[in-house]
């Protein structure tokens, strides 16, 4: 069995908040449920819906501090599918950053995703990923 | 008798479509756990299918004041022409919109607003069309035709704020399932999920597509083609017989859903005629599954004004029954004189509509 795969996110300990933007390119609909959970993993402390929208970006400020955030986590589920009939392609990312400057990551959390359901169908691909957060 | 010389133009045409169709079956979520490739026929309703510029080349078409509409993925479309004679001569004609089925992308709805370029090119269609010759049995007449989308104001896209309407039902979906626990998220493999149905999703869209159809406004489209008659099964100098060429540009105004005016100016070229002119209007009432016209052009090969009515059914989703009876100057023993045509077309569009 493989081992689990945890993706750190490197933040300042400092009263700038920490910026989650959801990212989408394509004719698609990316919207999602965004979870602060507290370190054990299962608690959620904050939670806020995102829509990529027209324009394919939106971003959410985290309410809590990020001296507080240290070894939480920022999990989130994103609804994914194609309002064009021809085009069943599209790339959803989500970006973390404070002080207008993304955070440090150990992976980009990127999903280029092609053979999309259309949202006309009733159906989506969800993205269900996360991050532990670590202050400097 | 011999049908031979159909098989190359039809064959080229569906290797180009079955190529798009292959692209399109081969793509895969990154997820392996994802359905792979999801049938377009599978999808709901439709509206406003253009008619085939192949056919529209061929001068076939069952209206011949074409729409402005935006244009759809794939469409096929069968023909049926009965002239006043009796005879029946049939066609197939095979539309694509080669920019998406080729890789081309728009960056997100706002870039497809307002690049008035890139939206021109993701509703631009390419078609191939043949028609049996009612003559020369082992004669085909073939057109290639491309037609150009500007304006549409039903398209649900270039309205700001109708797909808010398709977050929300997104955010509700993933809000009613379980949070994202630590132990999921950092579970092996990409994180992409099996594909699921969201409930509420499709009414959203279709909500959406409604609103889109409640607004007044333009749709414009240009198009071009040529054709001919094919002698033979091979393309030559020699086997090539009556060429013709045709430009056109059709719009219409539409009144919410149920009513548009359409207008077309339309330029035709053959070997035996010099360019002429055509110029026509119509005027249409919409319904959810059927459509009713009347038009009246004015020919200038001919100089006569030629009235016609079309109606349109949807025999199932994605399936339309079109009847159209004009009248056309028909050249026998010398006499020219107008000619009742009945023709009829069954279009399938695999998508659906332009949002899908």
């Amino acid at each position: 069995m493989p081992d689990k795969e945890i993706v750190f996110c490197m933040i300042a300990s400092s009263d700038e908040p920490v910026v989650v933007t959801l990212r989408a390119t394509g004719l698609i609909r990316a919207a999602a449920t965004f979870f602060v959970l507290d370190d054990d993993g299962t608690t959620v402390m904050e939670t806020w819906p995102l829509a990529a929208g027209d324009t394919g970006s939106a971003d959410h400020d985290v309410a809590r501090a990020p001296k507080l955030l240290d070894h939480r986590w920022l999990t989130w589920d994103i609804e994914v599918c194609s309002v064009h009939p021809a085009q069943d392609t599209g790339t959803v990312e989500v970006v973390l950053s404070q002080h207008g400057v993304s955070c440090p990551i150990t992976k980009p959390q990127r999903w280029d995703l092609t053979g999309l359901p259309r949202c006309s169908a009733g159906s989506t691909i969800p993205i269900r990923r996360g991050v532990q957060f670590h202050t400097l | 008798m011999s049908t031979r010389p159909r098989v190359p133009l039809i064959a080229i045409a569906m290797t180009i479509v079955a190529g798009g169709a292959h692209a399109q079956a081969g793509k895969s979520v990154t997820s392996p756990s994802t359905s792979a490739s999801e049938p377009l026929y599978k999808f709901s309703t439709d509206y406003d299918v253009p008619e085939s510029p192949g056919f529209a080349t061929l001068g076939v078409t069952p209206s011949k004041v074409l729409r402005g509409g935006a244009a759809k993925p794939v469409v096929t479309s069968l023909l049926g022409q009965v002239s006043s004679g009796g005879r029946v001569k049939g066609g197939v004609a095979i539309d694509v919109a080669p920019y998406f089925l080729y890789g081309g992308k728009v960056g997100n709805v706002e870039a497809y607003r307002s690049n008035v370029v890139r939206r021109a090119l993701a509703n631009t269609q390419l078609s191939f069309a043949t028609v049996q010759d009612q003559k020369d049995t082992a004669a085909v007449s073939f057109g290639v035709g491309m037609r150009m989308v500007f304006a549409d104001a039903h398209d649900v896209l270039v309205h700001p704020g109708l797909l808010n309407r398709v977050d929300a039902a997104l955010i509700s979906c993933s809000a009613v399932r379980p949070p994202v626990t630590a132990n999921e998220a950092t579970a092996p493999g990409s994180g992409i999920g099996q594909e699921h149905v969201c409930a509420g999703l499709a009414d959203s869209v279709q909500s959406a597509k409604d609103a889109a159809l409640l607004f007044s406004g333009w749709s414009m489209a240009a198009g071009v083609g040529i054709g001919g008659l094919l002698h033979g099964s091979v393309v030559s100098n020699d086997s090539l017989g009556d060429r013709r060429a045709r430009v056109w540009l059709s719009g219409g105004y539409s009144w919410g859903k149920h009513q548009e005016v359409l207008m077309i100016a339309q330029l035709q070229d053959s070997s035996t005629v010099d360019w002429s002119a055509r110029v026509g209007v119509g005027a249409r009432a919409k319904f959810t599954d059927a459509e009713f016209g009347l038009e009246l052009s004015y020919d200038g090969r001919s100089r006569e004004f030629q009235p016609g009515g079309a109606g349109e059914w949807r025999v199932v989703p994605g399936v339309w029954l079109v009847a159209g009876l004009t009248t056309e100057a028909a050249t026998t023993s010398g006499v020219t004189a107008p000619k009742l045509r009945l023709r009829t077309s069954l279009r399938w569009n695999p998508a659906g509509s332009n949002l899908q």
